[in-house]
């Protein structure tokens, strides 16, 4: 989830505390989809957990919304729901934590079981996504070559 | 008056922020920030058809404050919203 930083979130959450947005990317789906859902990021108060889903600057002047997954000493890992890399972003990059969404137009808390249960799980089959993605990518591979060799 | 289609509204920390959702974000893409009584207007004019000496009416009904008092509040609430070309 990306967010164009000219709103100069910084600022808003020095400030108010609180801030809020509508989703923008594919990468935190399928939690998030673009425009469908709004979240509440909160500033960093209490520090960051694992399965935290953090806001923090990126190099390409916008703002990312993903989830941390390791905490090594003062660097997260981190990685969007819906991605296959890792991010590598130290704790003092991270300017807020989301600490409630809206989706689909329901609330939801950070805190709520469901949630957290959900962030586990998400977070716990990573390797499986990860081979359904790479099987997904071969078959493609191979029909296309197929309907290559076909066509000429 | 009444407030846009595609906006939510959620409560956090004792503020609401607002902001707009669906084909409604390619139009609107900012954040409104309000205290309890600006949230019970809002969800005042969600409902559509109110008119500002409703949401007067409905302030009075609801918080102890005098007429004037409320009357500003409306007013300036509502213009909020006018000027961010949140109503309609």
């Amino acid at each position: 989830m990306e967010q164009s930083k000219s709103l100069n979130i910084e600022d808003e959450l020095k400030k108010h505390k609180y801030y809020a947005t509508n989703t923008v990317g594919t990468s935190m789906q399928p939690l998030f989809k673009t425009h469908r859902d709004m979240v509440i990021i909160k500033a960093v108060e209490d520090g960051i957990k694992k399965y935290d889903v953090v806001l923090y600057p990126h190099k390409h002047g916008n703002y990312i919304l993903h989830r941390v997954i390791k905490i090594k000493g003062d660097i997260c890992y981190i990685r969007g729901d819906n991605t296959f890399y890792l991010e590598r972003v130290s704790v003092s990059d991270i300017i807020g934590v989301m600490v409630a969404f809206n989706r689909k137009g329901k609330r939801s808390d950070t805190d709520k079981f469901s949630y957290r249960l959900y962030s586990r799980i998400w977070v716990f089959i990573y390797p499986l996504r990860y081979a359904l993605h790479g099987i997904n990518i071969f078959v493609r591979k191979v029909y296309r070559r197929i309907f290559k060799r076909k066509k000429t | 008056m009444k407030i846009k289609e595609g906006f939510v509204i959620e409560e956090v920390g004792g503020s609401y922020l607002a902001v707009a959702v669906g084909d409604r974000a390619d139009s609107f893409n900012g954040l409104v920030r309000m205290n309890g009584t600006g949230a019970f207007l809002w969800r005042e004019l969600e409902k559509g058809d109110v008119t500002r000496d409703m949401l007067v009416e409905k302030l009075l009904s609801v918080y102890e404050v005098d007429r004037e008092t409320a009357a500003r509040d409306v007013d300036g609430f509502v213009s909020k919203l006018a000027s961010e070309g949140i109503i309609e």
